[in-house]
This record gives C-alpha cells, sequence and structure tokens, in this order.
C-alpha cells in the first residue's frame, strides 16, 4: 500500500481494500449468518459472531492509516446494499449513514489511542510489528464499533437485547480479525510452499 | 511506505503467527540438521558434506533414517541445496532462509 497524498489512497489500493472488504462481508452474510441464525435466531440482523469485515478494517488502517477510511466506507456501503436483505434494509436504511463511518473510524479511533499513548501500531513505525498488537488493537476498535453501533441502532433494537448486541458485536469482530489473519496467514504460506517448491 | 515494504512487513508479522501458534515448516530434527549444516558453512557459497553434518552434536544422535529424511525435507523445502556439477553429498546452505527457522 503507499501513502499517496490526498484523501484516498492510490486507486489500486482502494480497489484491493474494497474488494477484501466486500468478499469478506459476502463470506459473512451468505455463509456465517445463516448459521448464527439457525441456532442463535433474530439478533444476526444486526451483529454477526464471525465479522470477517472487522479484520480487513484494522489491516486496511494498519497499512494505510486515515486514508483508508473512505475505501472502508465505500466498501461498507456497497456490501450492505449488495447483502442486505430488502425488509432489513428498510428497517436500518435512517442509521446506514452513520453506522458506516462508526465501522471504519472505530478502528481508526483505536490506532489513533495507541498513538496518543506513545506506541504507534501503523505500519513501518517499528522494525518488526508483532501480530498480537495488531490483534489488540483490533480488540480495542471493536469495543469501540460495538458501543457506537448499539447507540446508533438503539432505536431499532429492543432494550432487552441490547446487551446481547453490545456482545455479540465485539466478540464477531474479535472473532472476525483473526479468522482474517489466519486465513491470510494460510493464504501467504502456501504461496510460500509453491515458490519454494518451483 | 512503499507497497512492497508493507508487503514484507504483513509476510513477516504472519510468519511469526505461524511459529507462534505451532504451524512450524520444520520439525525439531530437520531444524537441528538445517543449523548443523549452516554452522559448518565457513563461507557464503561454501559446499558442506552430508557426513560433517552427520558428525555435528546436533545431528549425530539423530537415528540414520531420520537424518536422511531431514536432509530430504530440506532439499525439498529448498533450505539446502545440490547444485550442478557438485558430487553427491555436498549442499549448499540457502543462509538467506536462516531467518525462517
Amino acid at each position: 500500500m503507499n501513502t499517496s497524498k490526498g484523501l484516498v489512497p492510490g486507486a489500486s489500493d482502494t480497489v484491493v481494500i474494497v474488494l477484501a472488504y466486500v468478499l469478506c462481508h459476502g463470506i459473512t452474510a451468505w455463509i456465517v449468518n445463516p448459521v448464527q441464525a439457525y441456532f442463535l435466531g433474530d439478533i444476526t440482523i444486526f451483529a454477526s459472531l464471525l465479522y470477517l469485515p472487522h479484520g480487513v478494517r484494522v489491516l486496511s488502517i494498519w497499512l494505510c492509516g486515515w486514508r483508508a477510511l473512505l475505501p472502508l466506507m465505500m466498501a461498507a456501503l456497497l456490501s450492505e446494499f449488495l447483502f442486505t436483505e430488502a425488509h432489513v434494509l428498510e428497517l436500518t436504511s435512517y442509521a446506514l449513514w452513520l453506522s458506516v463511518p462508526v465501522g471504519a473510524l472505530s478502528a481508526y479511533l483505536a490506532f489513533e489511542l495507541f498513538h496518543l499513548f506513545g506506541h504507534s501500531v501503523y505500519a513501518g513505525q517499528s522494525r518488526r510489528m508483532d501480530w498480537r498488537q495488531l490483534m489488540l488493537v483490533g480488540v480495542l476498535a471493536s469495543v469501540f464499533n460495538s458501543i457506537g453501533q448499539t447507540i446508533v441502532f438503539a432505536g431499532v433494537i429492543s432494550p432487552g437485547d441490547q446487551m446481547s448486541v453490545v456482545v455479540t458485536y465485539a466478540l464477531g469482530d474479535m472473532i472476525g480479525q483473526a479468522v482474517t489473519m489466519i486465513g491470510l496467514m494460510m493464504v501467504f504460506r502456501s504461496v510460500r510452499r509453491l515458490a519454494e517448491r518451483s | 511506505m512503499d507497497r512492497l515494504r508493507a508487503i514484507f512487513e504483513l509476510r513477516d508479522m504472519l510468519r511469526q503467527m505461524e511459529r507462534d501458534i505451532g504451524l512450524e515448516d520444520l520439525s525439531p530434527a530437520e531444524k537441528d540438521v538445517f543449523q548443523a549444516a549452516h554452522t559448518l558453512t565457513e563461507a557464503p557459497g561454501d559446499f558442506v558434506l552430508s557426513d560433517q553434518i552427520r558428525q555435528h552434536h546436533l545431528a549425530r544422535d539423530l537415528a540414520q533414517a531420520t537424518f536422511h529424511r531431514a536432509l530430504k525435507t530440506l532439499l525439498d523445502h529448498g533450505f539446502l541445496e545440490r547444485p550442478d556439477g557438485t558430487r553427491a553429498k555436498h549442499y549448499l546452505v540457502r543462509r538467506d532462509l536462516l531467518h525462517d527457522l
């Protein structure tokens, strides 16, 4: 990812972020959510227990900083229109314009908070990045996101369900990031093994 | 930050993650054999003989079959090379891969 000046990263980086996000959202919507709905019921329309795009959020902000915000918001909007069922979209559309920035900003805020306390964890800051640090930033981002989303959707979540939605959002983001990173790790591992054999 | 550096940083981080969660590429015996071969390489590009590796204290106690399997795995994974034009049992250590252990 490059650090081109301006509001957005380079065109290719934007495309990579948007495609990765939409792909992860699609997997969550078509595979994870139906399984979750079967076992846990209607809570699934607000939050997923395995929200893969959170990993894309964290990795994009890690690599591109604030310049990843716009591509992430574009990707989140596109994903909502592509994968969210019409009746759910109708129910939540009034809050969508707030929910989308909250998701992207939560990751950015978590990185900035670390930066504020003198421990920047953006890519290129230290010689070797520890994956645990990135997971920790992701956990903080998921907490921000779960609180933010619950406030945004307060009008459509019944008070009795609010705590379970907060917990589902936070857990979904954390597990989603872990699974995304493990998936990416397996991709790099496969590529390395293919290269070793050739 | 340029694109290549970002990819390298991501690759290194995920490589470390792979090690930390126990998904190692090499078994302990394979690591010992590679470490022995590396130690015996006096200068970059020097060959090392399989008998020399076998006599090294790291590889001495390995069963014969384990030792040969380890050599074969290291060759398959590209940690060791058998360059063209050299006699059998000569190996070349890929020093650039040492950090991957």
